[in-house]
C-alpha cells in the first residue's frame, strides 16, 4: 500500500509537470488582439473541383421544407439551404435583390411581371415552368399548408401565367416589401417530399441528411449561373460549439462559422478567419407576460443592469455591434442608430428602478438557453454576474434547441432566454411585424397598442422615407418598453482552411458556398 | 501459504487503505473548505484575470473562457459534487437502511418483494435511470440529489438486508428476543452496531459512485446547471480549448479522480477493516 | 438446456412487463405535445387535429399495443421533433454503440485477463514480486478512479492534439471506411476499457486470493503440486465463474460509459441521440431507446446466468 501512495504522488507530479509544460506554450497572447487573424485568404487561382467539411453546431430539425423551416426558427437550416433553393430574385452580399429564376421583372404599382430566365432547371432534371412558379406561391400563400409566409402572402390577390415564360402577380395594394419576399423557394409541382428531399434550383443538389449527424450536398452540373467551384459539401452537425472548435483545431473541419474569439485566434497555421457581422438581434428575450416582467420598470432595470461592452470583450475580444433595439446594422435603410446606448450601464439606476417595481431585495430569473451555441452560452454566464451585480438572483437553464423551440417559442413557457433573432429576408418587416401583439412569433407576449399602431401604418405606407420613419419609430417603442434587453449583433468569426479563398459575408444570416473555392 | 498467512498478519498491524483513504479525504475536505473560504478569487468572479491565462502563482491552474480562476472554480466544483454526492448518500444509505433491515430483519414475504425490485433496479446502471429521469424533471442540483439518492436505495437496501438477516441468526440476537426485547429495539441496539463497518465501506463506496455520476451527468448537461459550479459542466466547456487551454481540462479532471480515488481507497479500508472483524467474531 | 429455456421465457416475459412500464411513464408525462409544437397560437381544431395524428386521442391500452406493434416491426414510434420513425433516426447507430462497446469490452478483457492472471501468478508462486505486485496494486486503484469522460479528453489531448495520432472529432462512418472507423474507435474504446480492465484485474486478485485459502489447496499443495500448477489446474478454473458474471456486469456498466464517451469523442451513437432526445423530451425516442436498452441488459444477465451454469456443472472436483 506504501507503493501505492508513492505511485500516486509521482501521477500528481506527472500532472504537474504537464500543466507547466503547457503553460510555456503561450504567454500574454490575449495582448494582441488581431481584427482579423495574420493569415490572409489566399490570392492564387481559384481551382474547379474538391470536397470541404462545413462545421454547424444546430441540429437542423424535422423538416427541409424550404417554405416550413422559418417555423422552426430554424435560421441554422437557412444558412444551409440558402445553395439549395432559390427565388425569383435573390440577394446580394450588398443587400440588393437581383433576379434569378427570373430573369428580368417589372413593377407597376401593385402588379409584378416576371419573366422566366430560359433553361433554369431543377435538380430532378426537369426544366422551371410557370406552372412550377405559381405553384410554389400559392403553396406559401396557403393557410392551411404548412408554409411560414402566409402572413406575407396574404396580400396575393391573383398570380396568373401570361405566356409560356410571364408570370403575373397581383397584390391588394402596392406593398413597398413584397419583392423582397420573393426570394422564396421555386419548387417543382407534384414533388411532395421536400420536407426529405429538397429539390431546388441553386448551386448545389441535396444529397443526404442524417440527423444530428451530416448534410450532404454535391454541385448542381446544370445551374443556369456561374457553376459552383466544389464537388462536394458535407455540413458535418456538432452536438456543442465545443465538439466543433475541437474538431476545428485538429483539422478536421474546413470551414465552421460563429465561433468565439477565443476558439478562432489561436487556430493552427492552416486556417485564416474573417470577422463580419452575424445579422441577428442578440438579447436577453424577456417574457413580458410573466410577473414581474410585466412591469416596464422592471424590464428597464435590467437593460440598466447590463454592461454590453464587457459581453463583447470576453465574446469576441470586443468586436460586434451594440443594439439599442430590434433592428440589427445588416437593414442599413431602417436601423436606428441613435437607439444604441439608450439604456448605458448604470447599476445604480437599476437598483433605483427595482425599488420603484417594489423589488428592492431582487428577485429570481431563469433563463433559458439553448446548449448549442456557444456565444450565447457565454453571453449568459455573464449576464448572469451582471444581474447579480444589481441584486437580480438568476440562473441559467441550459436546453436542447429542439426543446427551446417548443417550451421556449412554441409554448412560451419560460421567464427570459439568450438568443439571437434573423431575418429571412431584408425587410425591416420580417425584424419587426413577429412583435405585434398578437403574431404567432409573439413569443416574448410583447403587448403595446402603440406599436401595433405604429406597425400597421408603416406596412401601409406607400411613400418610402414615410415608412422608414415608422419603422424607425416602431424601434423607438421597443427600446423605450424595453420589451427585451437587447445586446448586439455578434460578430460572426468564420474559420476557413488556408487553401479556400471566396467566401462572402452576406447582411442576412446566410451560408454562401458558390464562390468558395480551392486555389492552385 | 506461510506467505498468504505472513501477509494477512502484516495487515492485520495496519490497515494502509483505511489510512490513505482518510488521509486523502480529510485533505481534500479541508483544501474544498479552506479553500473556498481563503482562496482571494471568486469562482463566479469574471475578469479576475484575462481569458484562458496559463497557470501561474496567482492564478494556480489558469483561467477560463470567461477569465474566471480555475482554481477557485475547481473548489466551487468540488464543494458542489460533495453537497450532491452526501445528499445522494444520505436519502440512498438512509432510505437503504431503513427497507433493508425490515426486509433481511422479518424475511418472508416483503423480502421476497422488496428483494425483486432491488434486482430489477440493480440490474440498470443508476446513471442512465437518472438521465432518463431527468427528462421528466429537467436538469437541476436538487432534482439530480433526490433521484440519484432514490435510485441509490437499492444497493445500499440489499447490503442492509443481507447484515440483518445474518444478524437474525446470531445467539445474542436470538437471547435478546428470549428475554422480551421488541423487534424496534434489536435492531436498533443489538444489530444496527453490528452491521456498520460494512454499511460504511458501502456509504464510501456511495460517495464514489454519486461523484462519478454527478460529474457524467452534468458534462451532459443534464445535471448541475448554471450558475452553480460544477465539475462535469467545466470538463464540457474544457473541451473546446483543449487545443489552446489545456489546463482547464487536466485540473478539472484531476480533481474528479481524486475524489474518486479518496472514496474508493477510504470504502476498501473500512472494508478490510469490516471483514477482519467479522472473521475475528467467527474464530472466537 | 431446460434451465436455458425456463429462462428464455422469464426473460420475454418480464420484457413485456418492462416495456408496458417505460410505456406508462412516458404517457403520464404533464405537457401536451401537440401545443409544444404547434404554438399557443394554434387553433383548438388544429391541436385536435395533430393529437388525433399523434394517436393521442385513444386510451391508453390500445396506443400500446400499436406501440408494441410497432417495436415488433422495428419501426419504434414516431419522433416528436425529427416527424420521422425512430427506425429511421436510429439508423446505424445502435451498431455503432454496439461496436463501440463491444470494442471496449474485448479491450477489457484482452488488458484484464493476461494482467490479472500474471498477478495472480506472482501471488501464488513463492517468489513474489512484491515491488510488481505494489505497482500493480496503485495502478488499479488509480485507473478505477478515473472516469471514461476525462480519459477520453486526456485520450484525445495525448494522441489527438499532442502527439497527432488521431484527429479528434472527426468520426469516420464504417460506411466510408471500416478501417477507419475501427481506428477512430480505438481511442474512445480505450477510454471505457481501462477503467473497466482495473475492475476486472482488481477481481481476479481478490478472487484467487480467497481461493488460495482455501483447504482443497492446502491439500493440492500437500500432494506435493506446484503452485503454478495449483494455480492454473485449480485456483483459475474455479474463480472463471465469479470473474464472468463481473465482466459481463462491466459490459452492462459500460452503457452509460459509451453515452458519456461518445459525447466526448461527437461519435453519432445511440447515446448521442439518447441524452438529446432527453434534452429534447422527444419520448417516443427516449421510450423507445430504454426499451432496447433494457433488452440488452437482460439479454447479458440471462446469458451469463446460463454460461455461469453450464461451466459450474461441467467444473467436477
Amino acid at each position: 500500500m506504501k507503493r501505492s501512495f508513492f505511485l500516486f504522488t509521482l501521477i500528481l507530479l506527472a500532472l504537474a509537470a504537464i500543466l507547466g509544460a503547457c503553460s510555456g506554450d503561450r504567454g500574454g497572447a490575449t495582448d494582441d488582439v488581431p481584427s482579423v487573424s495574420d493569415n490572409m485568404p489566399p490570392v492564387e487561382e481559384p481551382i474547379r473541383g474538391g470536397e470541404i467539411v462545413v462545421g454547424i453546431a444546430q441540429d437542423l430539425g424535422s423538416s427541409l421544407d424550404p417554405h416550413q423551416m422559418v417555423a422552426a426558427g430554424t435560421a441554422g437550416l437557412r444558412e444551409v439551404l440558402f445553395n439549395v433553393f432559390e427565388g425569383l430574385v435573390r440577394p446580394t452580399p450588398d443587400g440588393e435583390l437581383i433576379p434569378a429564376v427570373a430573369e428580368d421583372f417589372t413593377v407597376d404599382g401593385n402588379v409584378y411581371t416576371f419573366t422566366l430566365r430560359e433553361g433554369v432547371r431543377f435538380h430532378n432534371g426537369e426544366p422551371v415552368t410557370v406552372r412550377d412558379v405559381i405553384y410554389s406561391i400559392e403553396r406559401s400563400a396557403d393557410a392551411t399548408s404548412v408554409s411560414t409566409f402566409v402572413s406575407a402572402f396574404s396580400v396575393v390577390t391573383s398570380v396568373e401565367a401570361l405566356d409560356e415564360r410571364t408570370v403575373r402577380i397581383e397584390i391588394e395594394t402596392p406593398d413597398l416589401e413584397f419583392l423582397a419576399f420573393l426570394t422564396i423557394a421555386i419548387i417543382p409541382e407534384g414533388h411532395d417530399d421536400q420536407a426529405r428531399r429538397p429539390i431546388g434550383t441553386g448551386p448545389f443538389r441535396f444529397v443526404s441528411h442524417t440527423p444530428q449527424e451530416s448534410l450532404v450536398l454535391e454541385r448542381f452540373e446544370d445551374y443556369w449561373g456561374a457553376p459552383a467551384y466544389l464537388d462536394r459539401v458535407t455540413f458535418r452537425i456538432f452536438g456543442s460549439g465545443e465538439a466543433m472548435a475541437m474538431a476545428l483545431h485538429a483539422g478536421a473541419v474546413d470551414i465552421a462559422a460563429h465561433l468565439t474569439a477565443d476558439m478562432a485566434r489561436t487556430l493552427p497555421s492552416e486556417y485564416y478567419y474573417l470577422a463580419g457581422p452575424m445579422n441577428l438581434v442578440q438579447a436577453l428575450y424577456l417574457n413580458n407576460a410573466v410577473p414581474p416582467l410585466d412591469d416596464v420598470r422592471v424590464r428597464q432595470a435590467l437593460s440598466y443592469a447590463v454592461d454590453v461592452q464587457q459581453i463583447m470583450d470576453i465574446v469576441a475580444d470586443g468586436m460586434g455591434h451594440p443594439l439599442g433595439s430590434g433592428v440589427h446594422p445588416g437593414f442599413t435603410r431602417y436601423f436606428h442608430e441613435g437607439l444604441v446606448g439608450f439604456y448605458p450601464h448604470d447599476p445604480d439606476r437599476a437598483r433605483e428602478l427595482l425599488a420603484e417595481a417594489g423589488l428592492a431585495d431582487g428577485f429570481d430569473l431563469t433563463i433559458t438557453v439553448p446548449s448549442n451555441y456557444t456565444p450565447h452560452v457565454i453571453t449568459a454566464e455573464v449576464l448572469v454576474e451582471q444581474l447579480r451585480a444589481v441584486g437580480v438572483n438568476a440562473s441559467i437553464d441550459l436546453v436542447e434547441w429542439a426543446w427551446w423551440l417548443s417550451e421556449v417559442n412554441n409554448a412560451r413557457q419560460f421567464e427570459a432566454t439568450v438568443i439571437g433573432i434573423a431575418a429571412r429576408d431584408l425587410t425591416a418587416r420580417s425584424m419587426l411585424e413577429r412583435w405585434v401583439s398578437d403574431n404567432g412569433r409573439n413569443f416574448i407576449n410583447f403587448d403595446s397598442p402603440a406599436y401595433d399602431a405604429v406597425f400597421a401604418a408603416a406596412q401601409a405606407a406607400t411613400d418610402g422615407a414615410e415608412q422608414v420613419r415608422l419603422y424607425r419609430e416602431a424601434q423607438e417603442i421597443l427600446a423605450r418598453e424595453a420589451a427585451s434587453v437587447y445586446l448586439q449583433d455578434l460578430t460572426n468569426l468564420v474559420a476557413i482552411n488556408a487553401q479556400l479563398a471566396g467566401w462572402r459575408f452576406y447582411p442576412l444570416y446566410v451560408m454562401d458556398l458558390v464562390t468558395v473555392h480551392f486555389v492552385g | 501459504m506461510q506467505n498468504a498467512e505472513l501477509r494477512a498478519r502484516a495487515m492485520r498491524r495496519r490497515n494502509f487503505t483505511l489510512i490513505i483513504g482518510l488521509v486523502l479525504t480529510a485533505g481534500l475536505l479541508l483544501v474544498v473548505v479552506g479553500g473556498n473560504l481563503l482562496w482571494p478569487f471568486g469562482a463566479a468572479e469574471i475578469g479576475a484575470g484575462g481569458r484562458l491565462d496559463s497557470p501561474s502563482l496567482t492564478h494556480l491552474f489558469g483561467t477560463d473562457h470567461v477569465g474566471r480562476d480555475v482554481f477557485a472554480r475547481v473548489l466551487d466544483g468540488a464543494g458542489t459534487t460533495l453537497l450532491v454526492a452526501l445528499g445522494t448518500v444520505l436519502i440512498g444509505s438512509l432510505g437503504g437502511l431503513l427497507v433493508g433491515a425490515v426486509a433481511g430483519y422479518f424475511g418472508g414475504w416483503l423480502d421476497e418483494i422488496v428483494m425483486r425490485i432491488s434486482d430489477g433496479l440493480t440490474a440498470f446502471p443508476s446513471v442512465l435511470l437518472a438521465l432518463v429521469a431527468m427528462s421528466f424533471t429537467g436538469a437541476g442540483m436538487w432534482n439530480v440529489v433526490w433521484i440519484l439518492g432514490l435510485l441509490f436505495i437499492p444497493s445500499f437496501a440489499r447490503v442492509a438486508r443481507g447484515e440483518f438477516a445474518r444478524c437474525r441468526n446470531l445467539d445474542y440476537v436470538k437471547r435478546a428476543r428470549l428475554i422480551g426485547a421488541s423487534h424496534l429495539r434489536i435492531m436498533w441496539v443489538h444489530i444496527l452496531p453490528n452491521t456498520l463497518p460494512v454499511f460504511l465501506s458501502t456509504v464510501a463506496i456511495g460517495f464514489n459512485n454519486a461523484v462519478l455520476a454527478e460529474a457524467s451527468m452534468s458534462f451532459l448537461g443534464l445535471g448541475v446547471q448554471q450558475p452553480q459550479v460544477s465539475l462535469g459542466r467545466m470538463l464540457a466547456d474544457s473541451q473546446g480549448y483543449l487545443f489552446n487551454a489545456p489546463w482547464v481540462a487536466i485540473s478539472t479532471g484531476a480533481a474528479v479522480v481524486l475524489l474518486v480515488l479518496a472514496f474508493s481507497l477510504l470504502s476498501d479500508g473500512l472494508q478490510r477493516k469490516g471483514l477482519r472483524r467479522i472473521r475475528f467474531l467467527r474464530k472466537t | 438446456m431446460r434451465y436455458a429455456i425456463r429462462k428464455l421465457v422469464t426473460l420475454i416475459v418480464t420484457l413485456f412487463a418492462v416495456s408496458l412500464l417505460a410505456f406508462l411513464a412516458f404517457s403520464v408525462i404533464p405537457g401536451d405535445p401537440a401545443v409544444l409544437q404547434l404554438g399557443v397560437n394554434a387553433t383548438p381544431e388544429a391541436l385536435d387535429a395533430l393529437r388525433a395524428e399523434m394517436g393521442l386521442d385513444r386510451s391508453v391500452f390500445v396506443r400500446y399495443f400499436e406501440w408494441l406493434g410497432e417495436m415488433m416491426s422495428g419501426e419504434m414510434g414516431q419522433s416528436f421533433a425529427h416527424g420521422v420513425s425512430v427506425r429511421e433516426l436510429v439508423g446505424d447507430r445502435l451498431i455503432i454503440t454496439g461496436s463501440l462497446m463491444g470494442m471496449g469490452f474485448l479491450m477489457t478483457l484482452g488488458i484484464a485477463l493476461p494482467v490479472g492472471v500474471l498477478g495472480a501468478g506472482g501471488t501464488a508462486g513463492r517468489c513474489e514480486h512484491r515491488p510488481l505486485q505494489g505497482i500493480l496494486t496503485g495502478v488499479t486503484q488509480v485507473m478505477m478512479a478515473v472516469p471514461p469522460l476525462f480519459l477520453g479528453l486526456v485520450l484525445t489531448f495525448v494522441f489527438g492534439v499532442t502527439l497527432r495520432v488521431f484527429t479528434p472529432s472527426a468520426f469516420v462512418s464504417f460506411r466510408e471506411s471500416i478501417g477507419g472507423y475501427l481506428f477512430y474507435m480505438l481511442f474512445p474504446a480505450l477510454a471505457i476499457a481501462l477503467p473497466k480492465a482495473a475492475m476486472v484485474v482488481r477481481v481476479i486478485r481478490s478472487s484467487v486470493r480467497d481461493e488460495l485459502r482455501k483447504d482443497y489447496v492446502q491439500t493440492a499443495v500437500s500432494r506435493g503440486n506446484g503452485p503454478r500448477a495449483v494455480l492454473y489446474r485449480h485456483v483459475l478454473p474455479n474463480i472463471a465463474v465469479p470473474v464472468l458474471t463481473f465482466a459481463a456486469l462491466t459490459l452492462i456498466m459500460m452503457i452509460t460509459d459509451s453515452i458519456v464517451v461518445e459525447q466526448v469523442f461527437s461519435i453519432p451513437g445511440a447515446g448521442r441521440l439518447l441524452v438529446s432526445a432527453i434534452g429534447a423530451r422527444d419520448y417516443p425516442v427516449v421510450q423507445a431507446l430504454v426499451v432496447v436498452i433494457a433488452a440488452f441488459v437482460m439479454v447479458v444477465h440471462a446469458v451469463t446466468d446460463v454460461v455461469a451454469r453450464g461451466i459450474d456443472r461441467r467444473i467436477v472436483f
